[in-house]
């Protein structure tokens, strides 16, 4: 990738705001999202699927768990959760209205209003028990059903969302849970990452950049002039890259806390840097942060994880060359691509 | 007998007791055992799951549409009022 600098030609150009394009996250996002909002719960809960078997068999229904997904923003629509506690923990089922008509018309089709509650509650109590029934982590207190509460009354910071297909329609099913409940899973999932670690140390630093340019040594010298228009050909978006030396780039998405730039780890791999050969690169860089050790490494490498990256943030990156600082320049938005402006 | 036991729940606890022991047979008193109230909704489901199965089936049903009609009733009263 070679950058176009267009020194005489009238650039239309308009600034690139990074608290304009780039959503914003919250801390307690950032804390679970290396456990327990990358956790896998089905994991720990191995015979649950077999608890409903014979019920969903003998009923003549087609169940399918479609998708497990944790969230600590829960999106709750109904009026009340069917609440439990295990000792001082609460955790409770949730069923959207359509959901809760969809289960219950499965199981007694037609029933009259009165009649669904009742069936609705039942499998909820029924869901509570086979999840207690199928819990393979370590032992739980006692769970005591406690009733259908409304969802403002339950202390829910997290929640694990099942999508269930019944006879081809999909429902969706909320199991909500406490802080205590959420730190646990977090805690599991986190200690199950550390126990397949073989490299331990920190990496070091990481660099966080826009992206890097190839560039002829001749134009060298208009990354270094305040004034230059360079546009960078590559559409406007939050990706970033996250390189460490050399050789290892990982891809992810700009987030931002406070005055922070926060990465989100991406799943793709960032497109190597075509260099033709006399070309000298040139990295567009927010700046540079430290990760503490190798399992904080290993935690930020899952897709989604969230890291705080204490680099300001800013709509400014410094162009860096063979590690020195050439110049600094503005991000600005040209015509719906990235463009810089040389300070 | 089972089905004194039953007939001194609530409607609406009838109704669940019924539900759980048509679904799940005698399973059903380990789903209802964690009640708050204590595990007598649990034990009830499971001794109306044990009925013999040329009573339980009537019997069931013909409670199960008292306890509609009632708990419908009681909606209605609460409407009205």
């Amino acid at each position: 990738m070679e950058g176009r600098a267009e020194t005489n030609a009238p650039p239309v150009l308009a600034p690139w705001d990074p608290l304009l394009y780039l959503p914003k996250v919250t801390e307690q996002e950032i804390a679970y999202s290396r456990g327990f909002l990358r956790c896998l719960p089905q994991q720990w809960f191995p015979g649950l699927a077999l608890q409903w078997l014979t019920l969903t068999h003998s009923l003549g229904l087609e169940v399918k768990f479609s998708g497990v997904t944790t969230t600590v923003t829960p999106n709750i629509s109904s009026r009340d959760v069917y609440l439990a506690k295990i000792g001082q923990e609460e955790i409770a089922v949730a069923l959207d209205e359509e959901s809760a008509l969809l289960l219950t018309n499965a199981i007694v089709p037609g029933a009259p209003d009165e009649m669904s509650r009742v069936i609705e509650e039942y499998l909820a109590r029924r869901l509570l028990t086979s999840l207690i029934v199928g819990w393979s982590g370590p032992e739980a207190a006692p769970m005591i059903f406690q009733g259908p509460v409304p969802f403002e009354k339950m202390h829910a910071i997290g929640a694990v969302v099942l999508n269930v297909s019944v006879n081809g329609f999909s429902s969706t099913v909320t199991v909500l849970l406490s802080q205590r409940i959420v730190e646990q899973l977090d805690g599991m999932w986190r200690r199950q990452l550390r126990s397949t670690l073989v490299e331990r140390r920190s990496p070091g630093a990481l660099d966080l950049e826009l992206t890097q340019l190839a560039v002829k040594p001749a134009a060298l010298s208009d990354y270094a002039t305040s004034g230059t228009m360079i546009d960078l050909e590559i559409p406007v978006s939050d990706t970033v890259e996250v390189r460490l030396g050399a050789q290892e780039a990982y891809a992810a998405r700009l987030r931002i806390i406070d005055k922070e730039f926060v990465i989100e780890t991406s799943p793709q791999i960032p497109a190597k840097l075509s260099q033709p050969e006399g070309t000298v690169k040139v990295a567009l860089r927010f700046g540079s942060f430290r990760i503490e050790s190798g399992v904080a490494f290993a935690e930020m490498l899952q897709p989604g994880a969230l890291v705080k990256t204490g680099v300001l943030v800013s709509d400014s990156v410094g162009l860096i060359v063979n590690n020195e600082q050439i110049s600094s320049a503005r991000i600005c938005v040209f015509d719906q691509r990235f463009a810089i402006t040389v300070e | 007998m089972a089905s004194d036991a039953l007939q001194t729940l609530p409607p609406r606890e009838r109704v669940l007791a019924i539900v759980a022991a048509l679904l799940d047979g005698i399973e059903a008193e380990s789903y209802l055992g964690t009640d708050l109230q204590g595990s007598s909704l649990g034990r009830i489901a499971g001794e109306i799951a044990c009925l013999p199965i040329e009573i339980r089936i009537p019997l069931l049903g013909t409670i199960l549409r008292r306890c509609i009609r009632e708990l419908r009733a009681s909606k209605n009263k609460r409407g009205v009022a």
